[in-house]
């Protein structure tokens, strides 16, 4: 059965308090998850106040000047800090996003902010993202093909088959999208999630992959392909502008030509 | 590696469910719209005159093809449903068969009424 309400060590209670003592007038508050495995204690919300005058635009840019200059205990996943890596994505505002693609002005009043839904809590906002690669290496994103290039040289594609992977290779694979969807945090163990299926899409798509029957049918399953119920909660929080629901769509069509 | 398939034989085909439901979803919105508006045209007439207008062939076949269609995307529906929310394989088995032959019972009645009337 789904499970509505959450167990009694899981439930978030209010945290410490870093107050701002100087004498700025341009503050905000942050509200961040905080939980580590090294103790019994139950997931608590730390509050942090940050002068803005002397603070990066981004939400990633809060995020490292409290680790830098207030509790470096704060633990986080980060690495380019500018959209590419797909490291920082995390629940901000209650939405999923990238720390670092966020802008702390949009969000009004306090920043709240939690690690991706639904996911295991590795540490504060660090999620266990296993089960998510795991799926990802099902679908074998990687080029199949039995012959090899002429002459050695790369496989050429014509424009028009390289334009039928935009709006898919630039997937970061933050699992932003995939930890958005309600179909799956039910059955995150045999739905694929709307990223991979993205992944998949984008080699089912690709002219010079010649696996594409096979790749066809191995999401030929009710639970694989078909828990999407077309909430479309992915591509409303893709911080990329991504659409893994089209995505999905077209592998569905793609299953009733063959 | 992901588990794919178990002795509950619990993963089945995905597209031709999905076809169905479709289809099924797009033959409902014709014969529900025919089937509001024939009730909301029928509210002021008497029970005897409704059992004659539903004895008309063409009522007959339409309200037949509705229920049959209704109740068949009814049962496709609530697979569906019991399938995202009951992870236990046993009794999500068992919910299925049950809401199916629940929508069968209440089809079977339905058509029942009907034929009586020519009875």
């Amino acid at each position: 059965m789904a499970e509505f309400s959450l167990p009694k060590n899981s439930k978030i209670i209010k945290g410490k308090s870093f107050s701002y003592k100087g004498k700025s007038e341009n503050k905000k508050e942050f509200n961040i998850y905080r939980w580590s495995p090294d103790d019994t204690e139950n997931p608590r919300i730390d509050t942090y106040t940050l002068d803005m005058d002397d603070c990066g635009p981004m939400v990633l840019d809060a995020l490292i000047k409290i680790k830098d200059e207030i509790d470096s205990s704060l633990t986080f996943r980060r690495s380019c800090r500018e959209g590419i890596c797909g490291s920082c994505s995390m629940n901000v505002d209650g939405t999923n996003t990238l720390a670092c693609l966020k802008s702390i002005d949009d969000v009004k009043g306090s920043v709240n902010i939690y690690p991706l839904p639904h996911m295991p809590v590795i540490k504060d906002l660090v999620p266990d993202l296993t089960n998510a690669y795991k799926q990802l290496e099902s679908v074998k994103p990687w080029l199949q093909t039995d012959d090899k290039p002429v002459n050695g040289e790369e496989r050429h594609q014509t424009p028009k088959e390289r334009e039928k992977l935009d709006g898919l290779w630039e997937c970061v694979l933050c699992f932003s999208c995939s930890t958005s969807c309600p179909s799956y945090w039910w059955n995150g163990d045999k739905y694929l999630g709307p990223a991979v299926l993205l992944q998949a899409y984008r080699w089912i798509a690709d002219s010079r992959d010649k696996n594409k029957k096979e790749r066809l049918k191995e999401l030929e399953d009710s639970f694989k392909l078909y828990r999407c119920h077309t909430i479309m909660n992915c591509t409303k929080t893709c911080p990329k502008g991504l659409n893994p629901a089209k995505a999905i769509g077209e592998i569905k069509k793609l299953q009733l030509e063959t | 590696m992901l588990e794919t398939k178990n002795k509950f034989n619990e993963f089945h085909s995905g597209i031709s469910h999905w076809k169905v439901q479709r289809i099924s979803a797009m033959i409902n919105i014709p014969l529900i719209m025919w089937f509001i508006i024939s009730i909301i045209s029928l509210r002021d007439y008497s029970f005897n005159e409704n059992i004659n207008w539903l004895k008309q062939p063409i009522n007959c076949i339409l309200i037949t093809l509705m229920l049959s269609s209704v109740f068949y995307h009814s049962s496709l529906g609530l697979q569906v449903v019991i399938e995202d929310y009951i992870h236990d394989i046993k009794i999500r088995k068992f919910l299925i068969l049950f809401s199916k032959i629940g929508l069968f019972l209440l089809f079977a009645i339905s058509i029942g009424s009907i034929v009586n009337i020519y009875i």
